[in-house]
């Protein structure tokens, strides 16, 4: 559906074809709208990605230079792994839209700062190939790419996976894994504040609390993401964690515990809002949201992994086809 | 709010008169021509007969001789004064009256029998002002096109939609104000703002350049040979016919290999093959997009980003429909709606992906009526 442009023409049948005799210039000739908003897949992604530098910066202050190398391993591997699979089947590179590095970059921010180079290496070619490019490239994936990477390497590698395994030097703690293994007493003393300044241990990126959810706000104020599935998501964690909270505080933490601690957050603004394996109109995001929010504090409570939201959005994109299904009637429809 | 769809402002100065054109094109777009090469016709006299019906007659805007006839224009050189004889429309009634509105190169389609109609007078696009203009400057022929319309549509209530703060009346006619941001101006949706209902039974509604064109056979008895477009900042009062390049010349502009001259507005309008293309009936915007000035289209595959779902008035998924029609699934997009879409070009507009969103419907659309046609 390329419109056929003089120099494309001349291309096709030679320079000086089609051209008048007269010197009258040849316009290109094509259907409406001839306006375009001016936003690209490439300006998405790298809002996207400015999005996440102050906690990609927090993590490199934080952690040091093992955390850069596990972004940079992410990224340039999936990168590379993009180029690869279009070069296998035949088609022009798409990389430079930056969509792969975005979704390398989010499967960098949940991996702990300790990962092993091949934890990196396997988790970026997963998101890339099993998330996105077997369904065909971007917009095809029905679970957010990042997440299926994430996925694959907590299920295969879990030691090396798990923060507090991995990271024994550390003197911080896993806010969720103590939760988990020592109960509700074992996190009294963890304030929120030492939550929020991202003094946890977690995914490298994603703990860095408030430049995840400063990079949230910029999201949101550029219009890049809408409130909907963020919003949605944190008041399904915050709710469902409440209800279980206020019938037994005893055995359960707060709900302020679950928003702050672990990847909530990072997962509600970052790869919750997906756009190809989330809903798009306004009820079903609400719905999508509020869904995945619930299921984080279901797997949190009652599964085994301590931190459920990634699991949780997974879950929740599965229920992407039918939610898509609640819309309105088109305009004039009786 | 983006500027692209803010509501226009005041359309500045009357509109400047070109000459009557030295060539005439006349475009024949569904016409079959009935004139050769050579020939001398007058002024309004039927050069090229519709070939659809409801679509109205072509007739040269000028006397002269013809000197091209092919599948998309006849082309006058201007000789003379003779013109055709006037009808009196006055005596005349029901279908007599639409036959002969229709011999007199009027659309007669839109002049269906209603008990509503709805006076569109708002600026359809972006950057237009020439429906404003028409009000404010040719109010008379307006009326006269507005009396005849309404003894041709037997409309008993009438009620001419205005852009807030424009003051302007037609006799018989009650005003109303109503958001005139793109694309609440387009006639389904300024209907649904004026009835409340969508796409309600017994309402129709017409432009003020319908009414203008109308009002010119009604007043001259001749077919409608001029109309009001707006360039760039100004609108120019232009002869049926006329070539772009020279309403281009009067505006300042010009264009070079690889633009785009756009006739009506840049949402909805269509592209001239030529510079010597002449202004048609009823186009009321002209403008040129130079080469590069957006991202190329590509056949690129939609990211389901959501944007054209969440703008499109017609509430149905864009990227959903343009992949039935890239994968010739028809019966899919019919189930999905397609045929609600109402072409406001908002979804290719936003697409991120530069996807021809609006362009695949419409070509779904197209095959459909071929299919729909064949049986
Ligand atoms: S052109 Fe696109 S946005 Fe406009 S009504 Fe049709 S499908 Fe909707
Ligand atoms: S705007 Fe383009 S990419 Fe986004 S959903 Fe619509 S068609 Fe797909």
């Amino acid at each position: 559906m390329q419109s056929l442009t003089p120099d494309k023409t001349a291309r096709v049948l030679g320079a000086g074809a089609l051209r008048p005799l007269t010197a009258a210039p040849v316009l290109t000739v094509s259907a409406p709208p001839f306006a375009h908003a001016g936003s690209s897949v490439r300006s998405l992604m790298l809002t996207s990605i400015a999005a996440l530098a102050p906690a990609a910066i927090m993590a490199a202050v934080a952690y040091g230079l093992p955390a850069v190398r596990v972004m940079a391993l992410c990224g340039a591997t999936a990168i590379i792994t993009e180029t690869l699979c279009e070069r296998l089947m035949g088609r022009q590179s798409s990389a430079d839209d930056y969509h792969c590095l975005y979704v390398g970059l989010v499967l960098a921010f949940l991996l702990p700062a300790a990962a092993p180079w091949w934890l990196a290496v396997m988790g970026a070619a997963s998101s890339i190939v099993l998330g996105k490019m077997i369904f065909g490239g971007l917009g095809g994936s029905p679970l957010s790419p990042a997440l299926v990477g994430w996925a694959v390497c907590r299920l295969s590698w879990p030691e090396a996976m798990d923060a507090e395994f991995s990271m024994l030097a550390s003197e911080l703690i896993s806010p969720l894994h103590h939760l988990k293994f020592f109960g509700p007493e074992a996190v009294d003393g963890i304030t929120s504040v030492q939550l929020l300044l991202g003094r946890q241990l977690g995914g490298l990126g994603a703990s860095q609390l408030w430049a995840v959810s400063a990079g949230g706000l910029l999201l949101l104020a550029l219009g890049r993401v809408r409130w909907e599935i963020p919003l949605a998501f944190l008041t399904g964690l915050v709710a469902t964690t409440g209800i279980y909270w206020l019938s037994d505080p005893a055995s359960h933490a707060s709900p302020l515990f679950h928003l702050l601690a672990g990847s909530a957050i990072f997962v509600a603004f970052f790869a919750a809002t997906d756009e190809p394996s989330s809903p798009s109109r306004v009820l079903p995001m609400l719905l999508f949201g509020l869904l995945a929010g619930a299921l984080t504090a279901v797997i949190r409570i009652y599964g085994i992994y301590p931190d459920g939201a990634p699991f949780a959005v997974l879950l929740a994109n599965l229920f992407t086809p039918m939610l898509a299904r609640i819309r309105p009637k088109p305009f004039g429809a009786r | 709010m983006n500027r692209m769809f803010s509501p226009s402002t005041d359309p500045g100065p009357a509109a400047m008169a070109l000459p009557a054109p030295v060539r005439a094109c006349v475009p024949l777009a569904g016409h079959a021509p009935r004139v050769s090469c050579g020939q001398a016709v007058t002024k309004g006299q039927l050069v090229a007969e519709a070939l659809e019906p409801g679509l109205g007659d072509a007739h040269a805007p000028v006397a002269g001789k013809v000197d091209l006839v092919d599948k998309w224009n006849v082309c006058v050189v201007a000789q003379g004064e003779a013109r055709a004889e006037p009808v009196d429309l006055a005596a005349l009634e029901g279908g007599t009256l639409r036959a002969v509105l229709r011999s007199l190169g009027v659309d007669i389609a839109p002049l269906a029998v209603i008990n509503t109609l709805v006076i569109n007078g708002l600026n359809s696009e972006p950057g237009v002002t020439s429906a404003e203009l028409l009000l404010r400057d040719f109010a008379p022929t307006l009326q006269a096109g507005l009396d005849l319309a309404r003894r041709v549509m037997g409309a008993s209530v009438c009620v001419l939609a205005l852009r807030q703060g424009v003051a302007a009346s037609l006799a018989g006619c009650d005003t109303r104000s109503v958001p005139a941001v793109y694309p609440q101006t387009l006639d389904p949706l300024v209907i649904k703002a004026v009835t409340g209902k969508e796409n309600p039974e017994g309402v129709a509604a017409l432009s003020v350049h319908e009414l203008f064109c109308l009002g010119q056979v009604a007043e001259t008895g001749l077919p409608c040979d001029r109309t009001v477009l707006t360039v760039g900042e100004r609108n120019f009062l232009v002869v049926v016919g006329t070539p772009v390049s020279e309403v281009l010349a009067a505006a300042g502009l010009d264009a070079r290999d690889g633009d785009r001259v756009v006739l009506d507005g840049l949402f909805r309008g269509f592209t001239a093959r030529s510079l010597g293309q002449g202004v048609d009936k009823g186009v009321y915007g002209l403008s040129v997009v130079p080469a590069g000035a957006h991202a190329p289209v590509t056949d690129a595959p939609c990211m389901e980003c959501g944007k054209c779902v969440r703008i499109c008035p017609s509430r149905v998924d864009p990227g959903l429909l343009s992949g039935c029609a890239e994968f010739g699934l028809l019966k899919q997009a019919v189930d999905n709606y397609i045929d609600a879409c109402m072409e406001c070009g908002l979804c290719a507009y936003v697409c991120p992906t530069h996807r021809p969103v609006l362009q695949y419907i419409r070509l779904a659309k197209q095959q459909l009526r071929e299919v729909a046609e064949s049986v």
